[in-house]
């Protein structure tokens, strides 16, 4: 028997999921041991392994995979514990970063301190040399200069080194020769480059990202040659890998060295797994949404495939290099419900978090949130949250409604909640409408597939107010980044600078490139043996000649190269894509291209979600109990029976009103609205 | 708020969301599509939703409130009782309700059912618009026709068709007539989607509700605003915004405005201005109006809708004949830069005079230096192919904050993106070969100010690139607030085969094919409170960092370093600051 297995560590929970050849998944939740990691992970994989009637060291030689999904990236950014880090840069140009092209993220904000320094200028070092737009050498690198500054580096200690030399996309010698100087000077220390972790054009955006990764790359480094120590050392026989923030698994060994490309590496999971669960349930245009505690994430899963970006901002640091296009707002359970000056009924963004938590947790909380309103609604049962782990306090959050909303606004304390509920979904909504609205799509044309805690008592009220007709909620819901860790396949993301007009492209010189992206691709991929067959995806971005902002358009070629037809394919299809996000095109105008992309997939045997048959329809089986439960649209409190997640079973058809309490969440089955578990054990809820 | 129904508070607060997410998706819209770069990466526009009265419901840019509702204002009633659900109007009429002739405005109709229900405007700095100088800034006009063509109302779109002989006469009028187009069509592209977006809100929420939470937006942002004036003692604060010169040879030019509390709202009086400028540097009225507010704004933070409760709880005077309130035909090319600043300026001094906290929210000084490029192509006639812009490279350095060093650009004036050196290189024939922080130019204090930048760029010989410059903050500096110390100047020198020269403040038509070095430098923030009481150590870490030198340290922080080891001397240190 071998297994697989997916981790995901996050800062409450560390989740885990395995499966078999028989493709039986079994999960686990178990507390995130903070600092030391891989304690909680050894803890899950202790329980795995008494799942299945074995020893530790037992399952882990038989596990061919072990992927894990990180946050230790964005942590090591939140709490700026990265590396000691020095930048080199070319002379005249260490400002850029501090410039930050005047980015400021609230403009009329008085009190918003500067970013915090990463790399502080005393250690960001110019040295002599220049390359232009065309990759000709027009200073060569002053030697005398570069050591200098090297050994100026060494005296602060750093830990790391990042290097960016404008126009070093064109042409990297020079950052090369840096990196060869401080393996001499600094034996040990890595080197980051800028040319190698995103050649691509705009030197802040370059530099930011390369930074960031210098900056995390010690610390990232550390954890996972940790981790891989200590899975071999309890007897692991076979590979790690990590989830990178493009949805695909990566090999441990690139992970360290590319830690920036790890930033959504655990909520790239839950995308991935919500796009294949969908999948199966028939549903290959979906929004995710993962609404937890202090935040909520929508992404757009078109054809199966998440939607990717690069526009990412990480604790005020740009990060540009290309991954699962993931819209987070500040709109949890824990957000907080206030009154503002001009009267007006709010919902975030601070949040409570988990300490001290909403009201009803009562651990000292005394602001109203989002969990306390769902709470006197009656959508979440004050004997059930977290499987009846932890009792809530529901007088408690009825008087902070009554006396901080209720009071100023002149309503009673139900029409208040209500208020919450609903300011909350409309934020909800909103992000959405951003991931598809605003980039030319229509939500009508996708279904909503929720997980985290909360989301599936607010997706109900959420999707008619979108126009989406079906809900779809994964019975894996609590656990699904570590599950699309699980079934995630191998990928690497190269990215080029390629700019000319498009009438000046050659078919050949485009090849060549492509080819050699292909190349360095294949390269990383590593763990050769473990792919089934591979597929590569190639992107060309496009803009009009005078823009400033391009369009990714991909590139229908079936073969290893791109065909004349493929490239006039894809230069005409900009045009529609111009049109479609921004409704109008000017094919008469020159175009140009900036950059290419290249994903290289390597598909590998998933352990398989199994398909369940059907039993009877009726659920009075799983019915346990009913409570009066508010819903606006009836403007009452409506008994509403309450089924046990853990005895329904496929093929059952639960019509609203209902609850469905799942150990972890709760489904809200809204009046007039259906919910079936499929196959899958997914539950489908159809909307009006 | 007791009697209001709580449906209405918060439908009306979703509705009210969903109205700034329509601007939001128009000003990405226009920012992704422009074709020139004022546009996409500078911003230089805004997006806003109207109501049926031409209230200004919702909008993306605070620096427009005021240009946006003149504007339409003018449109509408140019064309009262003349104007179809499909048509659209544009104009750029400094004297309309505007402020530059670079600033084209269009207001589109949203006809819903039998009426018109909404307006959809936006209003974009363009490429050029004719005059004397290509751009538009034309710092020795003595009349606004040197600046560009004015156009007055003038319907390009009726019925939902384009009129040809009013786009041409448009487009046509200006020097790069593609560009002019590529971001007319932007502009279009834009008020469409917010028709669209517009129009299923309705479809959403009915007519009346969308129309209910719109002014109930427009009277909650008037109450948000007054019940923070509140924070403002009764009495009268006066302050100052000087400018160095107009372009024709005046001299410190001065904007006083005084700021009254009265009931729950406040006066700002800007009457006692000096008397408008025979040059380009004058604000109309709508562009003073907008620039007044903005310190205001800081008291709001980010989250309050901009619209026309704003304008309702200040009253905002001027002197006709000012330098904030021109008489036709002045010219007007520089007010978004100056006296807007100066303006900015004022208010904010006389605003941190009442509350000190409040310090630090000003605009920018902000230089002219540009340079146009000059062919001969048919018949000797000398016709200007393009522009570029070189202080936008830059970045003047923003005020201290009354709790923290400044940072980055003056808040309002960081809506646009500095451009990219590699992308405009690749664009332009000039070589950036510096663009650092400049030492010493960070206004001093207990907080310090952003510093200034040194941007050296490199023209190469056989250039066709004529220079110009019209440099601001090189005599005044952005001064401190609370004692603290004014930011650095600006400066402009050029040199070129062994010779060096320092510009003094004007500098047109300057031949640059003999190969020509610039070196600018952009002015730093002014600080907040006594350097004196500025920490040592902090002092140290901006010596170490290369912001203050060895030798400011000792004499404006009295702060004393081993100039070898920039080790404190705290002995020393002691001395010079019981001095």
């Amino acid at each position: 028997m071998s297994y697989q297995i997916g981790i995901d560590v996050g800062g409450t929970f560390t989740d885990l999921v395995a499966g078999d050849a028989g493709g039986v998944i079994f999960k686990t939740k178990s507390p995130s041991t903070p600092g030391a990691e891989s304690e909680g992970i050894m803890a899950s994989l202790t329980d795995a392994a008494a799942h299945y009637g074995l020893g530790l060291d037992e399952l882990l030689a038989s596990t061919e995979v072990i992927v894990l999904g990180t946050t230790v990236v964005t942590n090591t950014m939140l709490e700026y514990s990265g590396a000691n880090t020095g930048l080199i840069t070319t002379g005249g140009f260490r400002d850029v970063i501090e410039l930050r092209r005047s980015y400021r993220e609230h403009l009329f904000d008085l009190r918003l301190p500067a970013p915090h320094p990463i790399i502080p200028r005393h250690k960001r070092l110019g040295v002599t040399e220049r390359i232009d737009f065309r990759g000709d050498v027009q200073i060569p690198l002053n030697e005398d200069e570069a050591r200098a500054a090297v050994t100026r580096l060494k005296e602060l200690d750093v830990e790391s080194v990042a290097v960016c030399f404008l126009f070093s996309f064109m042409n990297p010698a020079h950052e090369q020769r840096i990196r060869e100087i401080v393996e001499a000077e600094l034996p040990g220390v890595p080197v980051t480059l800028s040319s190698e972790i995103l050649p691509q054009v705009r030197e802040f955006e370059r530099l930011s990202t390369t930074m960031v990764n210098a900056y995390t790359r010690p610390k990232v480094e550390r954890y996972l040659t940790d981790l891989d120590e200590s899975l071999k050392d309890a007897g692991f026989g076979g590979e790690l890998f990590v989830m990178h923030s493009h949805g695909g698994m990566i090999h441990v060994d690139y992970a360290g060295a590319h830690s920036v490309e790890l930033l959504v590496s655990g909520p790239a999971g839950g995308v991935v797994a919500g796009a294949e669960i969908s999948s199966l349930s028939g549903y290959r245009d979906v929004i995710t949404v993962d609404m937890g505690g202090t935040s909520y994430d929508a992404c757009l899963v078109k054809d199966s495939e998440p939607a990717s970006g690069t526009e990412a901002w990480v604790s005020r640091y740009r990060v540009a290099t290309p991954m699962v296009d993931i819209h987070t707002i500040g709109a949890g359970g824990g957000s907080i419900a206030w009154i503002d000056d001009g009267g007006a009924l709010r919902v975030g963004p601070q949040s409570a978090g988990a300490f001290p938590g909403p009201v009803c947790y009562g651990r000292g909380g005394t602001e109203p949130t989002v969990t306390d309103a769902d709470l006197v609604l009656g959508y979440i049962s004050p004997d059930y949250f977290l499987g009846g782990k932890m009792a809530l306090d529901a007088d408690a959050a009825r008087a902070a409604i009554e006396e901080k909303i209720a009071g100023r606004l002149g309503t009673d304390v139900i029409e208040a909640a209500s208020g919450i509920f609903r300011i909350a979904n409309n934020s909800m909504s909103n992000a959405v409408r951003h991931v598809t609205v605003a980039q030319g799509r229509d939500p009508r044309d996708f279904a909503m597939c929720v997980f985290g805690g909360a989301g599936a008592i607010h997706a109900g009220a959420q999707a008619p107010d979108l126009g989406i007709k079906t809900i779809l909620v994964p019975k894996a819901a609590s656990v699904l980044s570590a599950l699309g860790n699980q079934v995630s396949n191998f990928k690497i993301t190269k990215v080029q600078s390629f700019i000319r007009r498009t009438s000046d492209v050659e078919l050949d010189e485009l090849n060549e490139v492509f080819a050699e992206m292909l190349a360095r691709a294949e390269a990383d991929l590593g763990a050769q043996e473990k792919v089934r067959e591979t597929s590569t995806a190639r992107y060309i971005d496009i803009r009009y000649v005078g823009q400033t902002h391009e369009v990714t358009v991909p590139i229908r070629s079936r073969t290893r190269r791109v065909t004349e037809l493929n490239l006039n394919t894809a230069f005409s299809e900009f045009h529609d894509l111009h049109e479609q996000l921004y409704a109008f095109k000017r094919p008469e105008h020159a175009s140009e291209v900036l950059t290419l992309r290249l994903d290289l997939i390597g598909k590998r045997d998933t352990a398989q979600l199994r398909s369940e048959p059907f039993g009877a329809e009726d659920p009075a089986p799983a019915l346990k109990s009913s409570r009066d439960v508010y819903f606006e649209e009836r403007s009452e409190f409506v008994e509403t029976p309450v089924y046990d997640g853990a005895l329904v079973e496929p093929g059952q058809l639960i019509a609203g009103p209902a609850i469905i309490e799942e150990p972890d969440t709760t489904i809200v089955v809204r009046p007039g609205q259906e919910a079936m578990s499929d196959h899958y054990r997914t539950y489908v809820i159809e909307v009006q | 708020m007791s009697g209001t129904a709580p449906l209405d508070v918060v439908v009306a607060s979703i509705v009210r969301s969903k109205l700034g997410s329509i601007v939001d998706d128009m000003a990405t819209t226009l920012a992704n599509t422009a074709h020139s770069s004022r546009i996409s990466t500078s911003r230089a526009f805004a997006s806003a939703v109207l109501d049926a009265e031409g209230q200004v419901v919702a909008l993306d840019n605070p620096l427009h409130l005021d240009t946006i509702a003149g504007s339409a204002e003018a449109c509408l009633e140019y064309y009262r009782f003349a104007t179809a659900s499909d048509d659209v109007i544009l104009t750029n009429d400094p004297y309309g309700g505007g402020s530059t002739v670079q600033f084209f405005t269009l207001v589109a109709p949203l006809g819903y059912g039998d009426e018109i229900v909404a307006y959809l405007v936006v209003q974009a700095h363009m490429s050029d618009i004719g005059g004397v100088v290509m751009g538009n800034y034309h710092p020795t006009a003595i009349e606004l026709w040197a600046e560009g063509a004015r156009f007055t109302p003038l319907k390009i779109v009726v019925d939902g068709k384009r009129r040809r002989d009013a786009f041409d006469t448009v487009v046509l009028n200006g020097r790069d007539p593609e560009a002019f187009l590529g971001d007319l069509d932007a502009m279009l592209a834009t008020a469409e989607i917010g028709r669209s977006r517009l129009t299923a809100l309705i479809d959403e929420y009915g007519l009346a509700t969308v129309e209910g939470a719109a002014e109930a937006s427009i009277a909650y942002a008037e109450r948000r605003l007054r019940a923070e004036l509140a924070r403002v003692p009764a009495g009268t604060y006066e302050g100052a915004g000087a400018l160095d010169h107009d372009g024709q040879g005046r001299e410190d030019l001065v904007v006083r405005a005084t700021l009254e509390r009265t009931g729950d709202g406040v006066v700002i009086d800007l009457s006692a201005s000096d008397d408008q400028s025979a040059g380009f540097a004058n604000s109309p009225v709508s562009n003073t109006r907008a620039y007044a507010l903005l310190p205001l704004l800081a008291l709001l933070g980010d989250d309050v809708p901009y619209n026309e409760g704003l304008r309702r709880a200040v009253e905002i005077k001027t002197r006709p004949g000012s330098l904030v309130d021109p008489a036709f035909p002045a010219p007007t090319g520089w007010c978004r830069q100056h006296p807007g600043f100066e303006i900015a300026e004022a208010v904010s001094h006389a605003l941190s005079e009442a509350v000190p906290e409040l310090a630090g929210l000003g605009f920018a000084n902000q230089s002219l230096l540009f340079s146009v490029r000059k062919d001969v192509r048919v018949g000797g006639v000398q016709e200007q192919l393009g522009v570029t812009d070189y202080a936008e490279l830059g970045p003047p350095g923003a005020p201290a904050q009354s709790e923290g060093d400044g940072w980055g650009k003056p808040g309002p004036a960081s809506v646009g993106l500095l451009p990219s050196v590699e992308e405009f290189e690749s664009e332009v024939e000039a070589t950036i070969t510096r663009l650092e922080f400049a030492p010493d130019t960070a206004g001093a204090g207990r907080w310090r100010g952003a510093p200034g930048t040194q941007t050296e760029i490199r023209l190469p010989e056989g250039s066709k690139e004529k220079l110009f410059a019209c440099l601001s903050g090189s005599v005044h500096g952005h001064e401190g607030y609370a004692s603290g110390g004014a930011g650095g100047l600006a400066n402009l020198e050029l040199s070129s085969g062994g010779e060096s020269e320092t510009v003094p403040s004007l500098l047109q038509d300057r031949d640059m094919s003999p190969g020509v070095e610039l070196s600018f430098r952009s002015p730093g923030g002014g600080g907040f409170g006594d350097p004196l009481a500025r920490p040592r150590e902090a002092v140290r870490d901006d010596v170490l960092a290369g912001y203050v030198s060895v030798e400011q340290a000792r004499v404006v922080y009295g702060v004393a370093l081993d100039p070898e080891t920039l080790e404190l001397d705290a002995e020393a240190t002691a001395t010079l600051r019981e001095e």
